[in-house]
């Protein structure tokens, strides 16, 4: 069975600019605890962040890193057998030039996760957060999914209905 | 018939035979001296396999990969069930564990072993049906510093992606470096070998946990 959670998301830019890191115009990856830290020494990544990025890069999807260069946020190995993905990042500019936008990421890590899956028989449990800027530099909203692979296809719609669209 | 049409046609007798081996009825030496038939198989195997790296035959050496862990799982489901008939518990489920994990780099290694999803499910029922339900352990640490198996580069600076072949290997993530966290209680572990083994019974006894026997005073 799988569970969405719908809520308000801090402004992460604001966030992003009192832990002097980069802001991101397009696609980004956020750390897991961004929005509980107040030192940027202390964010994380979920582990698969590294391999996602490179899944994105590898479709020619152009990424924006937060982090800039003397700055590198560890990632959180966990070994209980589910995946989990890192918070996806869409801007307000980014996603009114590409409407696809969220569809197109969603995709792309579904059917990594295809591959990943594969030879594991039983439920194939996931966890992915994607944060949409709503207004810029304003309204943020966060949609967290965890459930088995086959309900990501749906997520789309559920960002779409989160916003009001 | 050439020499690896030999080979593909032992592959094909011994899998079918040691399939037929299986079953917990099946006769023990049998299935004992089929084990060593498969060493010897698994050898051969990896010689075609080193053959198509040789010859920059990608594509082979994945499908040699592929051969190698679905012989390896086939193997270590037979001594599972030779394990058992022994009285070894512990043991029949580390090779339990080995099929599961055999199989998976099989799938993930070439097209070809996709049919094996079904046998990846009668290795996880065989899981459910045989064994207690257990409980396991999931450390939780930071990666600091990993390295590509594939390249040996940092793996955040290299093209390669941890489950995907590589001119017959399958890339891993190696951490250099990390930092502990925690270690969880889970029912569904990353790693199935990291299971509680024993436990107190509170009467100065431990219990081991598979088969519930007296171990020793703690």
């Amino acid at each position: 069975m799988s569970k969405v959670n719908t809520s308000s998301f801090i402004n992460v830019r604001e966030k992003l600019k009192d832990l002097e890191l980069s802001q991101p115009q397009k696609l980004a990856f956020l750390p897991k605890n961004i929005n509980e830290v107040d030192d940027r020494e202390n964010l994380i990544y979920d582990s698969s962040v590294t391999t996602i990025k490179k899944i994105f890069h590898e479709k020619g999807i152009d990424l924006d890193e937060i982090e800039n260069d003397e700055l590198e946020i560890p990632e959180l190995q966990q070994n209980a057998f589910e995946w989990i993905g890192p918070i996806v990042f869409i801007s307000a500019s980014y996603y009114s030039q590409n409407p696809d936008a969220i569809n197109v990421a969603v995709g792309l890590i579904s059917d990594y996760l295809k591959d990943f899956f594969k030879g594991i028989p039983g439920s194939k449990k996931v966890k992915l957060s994607v944060v949409r800027e709503i207004k810029e530099d304003e309204e943020y909203t966060k949609i967290d999914y965890e459930g088995d692979l086959s309900g990501l296809s749906e997520l789309e719609n559920i960002i779409k209905a989160a916003s009001n669209e | 018939m050439n020499e690896f049409e030999k080979y593909m046609e032992e592959y094909k007798s011994l899998t079918e035979k040691t399939k037929n081996l299986l079953f917990i009825t099946r006769d023990i030496n049998l299935q004992k001296s089929t084990i060593k038939e498969l060493d010897n198989l698994i050898d051969t195997t990896l010689r075609w396999k080193d053959y198509a790296i040789d010859e920059k035959d990608e594509n082979m050496a994945n499908q040699q990969l592929a051969f190698e862990h679905i012989l390896k799982a086939l193997q270590s489901e037979l001594t599972m069930w030779v394990n058992l008939k022994e009285n070894k518990m512990a043991m029949a489920w580390d090779n339990l564990v080995d099929a599961q994990s055999y199989i998976r780099t099989a799938i993930q290694a070439h097209e070809l072993a996709n049919s094996s999803e079904d046998y990846a499910q009668r290795l996880l029922n065989i899981e459910k049906l045989v064994f207690p339900p257990q409980t396991f352990n999931s450390p939780g640490y930071l990666v600091k510093q990993a390295k590509c198996s594939i390249c040996d580069k940092d793996y955040k600076n290299c093209n390669h992606i941890i489950g995907r072949p590589y001119m017959g290997e399958i890339c891993c993530r190696i951490v250099e470096e990390a930092e502990l966290l925690e270690i969880s209680v889970v029912d569904v572990p990353a790693d199935k070998k990291a299971r509680m083994e024993k436990i107190s019974d509170g009467k100065g006894n431990m219990i081991d946990l598979l088969t519930l026997k007296k171990l020793q005073e703690e």
